[in-house]
């Protein structure tokens, strides 16, 4: 008796087996990392089994990638492997482009989906004037704070970073400090838009000078030191920027953050909240950070046609299902494209978030390369160098001006070899 | 013992000379059926992997890792000429010279006292090895999240708060870091490594001490001196060599106690060389210059326990 259960349910896997075989389904595997608000990777995953619906002879895999991810990734591509077909990044790499870890994605942008797209996130992912990834979102930072604690002490959004670490400093008390900028004193995003604020590039358009070796980048960064060693910044705190924490438990009166946070903030000081754009330095221009990630197809995926069409269908042809609502149902992010920043109504029709997302089209700094470039030749090292430089400011006695030239020496080393 | 005698009675035997020679046969066969998986793994995981790197180092391959353009000794020039590197370097050795002895220091004195004990040996030992078995990371995040904590509510600090200190920020300023990092490692290795030492000194013969002490010689300190310390000698040898390797394999406790989000971060205080080759190799892409740099560390581990067995010896010519 059981033996012929046994032979039927053999048979029935043959069937099932061979059936399988006939309907030939390709998987495309599409890796995130993971996003820090509720709900993001259950929606990613529904977008996929969206995809499969219109495309029944596809299946999506959705890899979530907490942790150390850019590692695994990075040595993915490296190895020339077919996994992952789709991934994400702020943009792509001279590396990538020059060693085909990147498929281009030029054909799938019409001159419309380009008229609609920001600017600047068109050029982030531009490299040598083709296209290489699909923005799916800009990411804007800015500063939070309690309007009652500053009636109270009788100061007012801050015009110029100067007047921010006064305030800063005009906040603190024994039980709340002014300020929190993270744990390394604005050695990253920040910094770095400080910095821009006193200089007009890092690298010049042609690529090849370092160009932040300048009066104006000192200048800048001296005024972050200052405020990094002013003693009422909020250091050491568990919980980082990025979360809303500090300024909920009210450890400080300003906080930097994301306005993907923004929600999360909303929640906790109801109508207490105010928000400002960095101020920029004495005779800088204003900056902004604009991060965000671009979907981009593995220049060694076995099924590069397949990854591209994905890629289409998500992020690139007009998609408010998917871009819409990944853009304003979680965290806040600003979507790439103008027509649907106009219908979120989430964000456009709150005077806070408005005016966070108006000054980073406006100025913002659109993340290129590694890090926090302005230029897809800006790599990692150069990025670590100039991290290592911010953080040594904030927290050692050295000359800010020969650190400028040091680093500048340095990057211009590693850039030189780029081009090479 | 056992082989050796029956060896000896087949050489008297002439009739089983053949089975000898069979027997020796099927030795051999089992030797390799037994090693051969392991030193499969050794070849595929360990010296294919270092060859593979020697090569790649002489290699620009930057983004990929396919031998494309040759570019002799550049990388390593390169590398030399990398502030962050030789920094990196300098900050190990430095490390090195505190946290060696330290290590040893730290594991004699433990498996003496534990030796010593007259009540609750075995739970103390069971203690004081339990963090061998913690994880490196989870312990960092403990250390900086916690204990270290640069908030006035940090563990360190409340306690510094009752004699009116300000609160240090133990993770983002240095000197102040080190302490976190010592202590964390200390509390993760020192547990193993007394273990072994305990091994140690319970195979002293007790006859030594006794001997000592008809002699006249009752204070512990001179026991310890010249009848623990030379007999566990080759123990000592072993830490020794463990702990250089270990330092130059540092990377998980300064990773995680120097590290606190995506973006912010304050490596450059004490920037190891993995980290650094992290970084390069990993992140940026440049195998070339990652494995260059793997190199060179490879180099410095073999130079350590070199100058180790020149002055110390290799353990071998004690016990004899």
């Amino acid at each position: 008796m059981t033996k012929r259960i046994l032979i039927a349910a053999l048979l029935v896997l043959c069937a099932a087996g061979i059936w399988a075989q006939g309907a030939k389904k390709t998987t495309i595997s599409v890796w995130y990392h993971a996003y820090g608000e509720e709900g993001t990777k259950e929606a990613v995953e529904r977008y996929g089994k969206l995809y499969e619906k219109a495309n029944p002879n596809v299946s999506v895999e959705v890899v979530w990638m907490p942790g150390n991810w850019r590692q695994k990734l990075y040595t993915s591509l490296a190895s020339k492997a077919s996994d992952p077909d789709v991934f994400e990044e702020s943009a792509p790499s001279y590396t990538w482009v020059k060693s085909g870890q990147v498929a281009s994605l030029d054909d799938l942008f019409s001159k419309e989906v380009k008229a609609d797209l920001f600017p600047s996130t068109l050029a982030s992912v531009t490299i040598e004037g083709k296209i290489y990834g699909a923005p799916m979102f800009i990411d804007s930072t800015a500063f939070y704070y309690r309007p009652s604690i500053f009636k109270a002490a009788g100061v007012s959004v801050p015009k110029t970073f100067a007047e921010l670490t006064e305030i800063s400093k005009k906040l603190t008390t024994s039980k709340r400090k002014g300020l929190y900028i993270g744990n390394s004193a604005g050695a990253g995003t920040l910094g770095f838009m400080v910095a821009f604020s006193g200089t007009k590039s890092f690298i010049s358009d042609d690529g090849k000078t370092v160009t932040f070796n300048n009066p104006g980048t000192v200048a800048a960064i001296e005024e972050l030191r200052k405020l990094a060693t002013s003693g009422s910044l909020l250091l050491g705190y568990p919980v980082s920027e990025w979360q809303p924490d500090a300024l909920v438990n009210d450890e400080c009166a300003i906080q930097f953050g994301g306005l993907w946070s923004y929600p999360q903030f909303k929640k906790e000081l109801g109508n207490d909240m105010g928000v400002f754009m960095i101020p920029p330095v004495a005779g800088g221009r204003p900056t902004a950070s604009a991060g965000g990630y671009s979907s981009m197809v593995n220049g060694n995926s076995d099924q590069i046609a397949e990854a591209k069409k994905w890629v289409k269908w998500a992020w690139i042809d007009s998609n408010p299902e998917v871009q819409l609502d990944f853009a304003t149902a979680y965290g806040f992010h600003v979507p790439a494209k103008k027509s649907l920043y106009n219908k979120a109504t989430a964000l456009k029709n709150d005077p806070l978030t408005a005016l966070i997302v108006d000054a980073t089209s406006d100025y913002g700094i659109m993340k290129t390369g590694a890090g926090y470039g302005d230029s897809s030749l800006w790599d990692s090292v150069m990025n670590t160098a100039f991290t290592d430089l911010l953080s040594a400011v904030a927290k050692e006695n050295v000359s800010v001006a020969q650190l400028v030239r040091k680093t500048a020496e340095q990057v211009q080393a590693r850039l030189t070899e780029v081009n090479k | 013992m056992g082989s050796k005698s029956l060896k000896k009675h087949r050489e008297y035997s002439p009739s089983t000379r053949s089975l000898k020679k069979a027997n020796e046969r099927s030795d051999a066969r089992f030797f390799w059926f037994f090693t051969a998986p392991m030193l499969a793994g050794l070849l595929i995981f360990v010296v294919i992997p270092i060859g593979w790197g020697l090569v790649l180092s002489f290699f620009n391959a930057r983004g990929t890792i396919d031998l494309k353009e040759f570019v002799g000794i550049h990388n390593y020039i390169l590398l030399f000429r990398e502030p962050g590197f030789v920094k990196s370097i300098i900050t190990i050795l430095v490390f090195g010279v505190f946290m060696v002895p330290a290590t040893v220091i730290f594991a004699l004195l433990l498996a003496v006292m534990i030796h010593n004990t007259v009540k609750l040996k075995g739970f103390f030992r069971t203690v004081f090895f339990l963090p061998t078995a913690f994880s490196y990371v989870v312990a960092s995040m403990i250390w900086r999240m916690s204990i270290f904590s640069g908030m006035r509510f940090g563990l360190v600090n409340t306690f510094l708060s009752f004699f009116d200190i300000a609160p240090v920020l133990w993770t983002s300023s240095s000197p102040a870091v080190w302490l976190p990092i010592t202590t964390v490692r200390l509390w993760l290795q020192v547990g193993f490594f007394m273990i072994l030492y305990i091994a140690g000194i319970e195979e002293i013969p007790e006859e030594l001490f006794e001997a000592a002490r008809v002699d006249g010689v009752d204070r512990g300190w001179v026991l310890l001196r010249h009848i623990t310390i030379p007999m566990v000698k080759n123990t000592t040898i072993f830490i020794v060599f463990q702990s250089i390797i270990n330092l130059f394999r540092s990377f998980d406790e300064f990773y995680n106690i120097l590290v606190d989000s995506v973006s912010s971060s304050n490596l450059h205080l004490a920037r190891t060389p993995l980290i650094y080759l992290y970084q390069t190799g990993f992140i940026a892409q440049d195998y070339g210059r990652g494995s260059a740099g793997a190199m060179i560390v490879v180099l410095l581990i073999v130079l350590g326990t070199q100058l180790q067995k020149k002055f110390f010896g290799d353990g071998k010519a004690v016990r004899s």
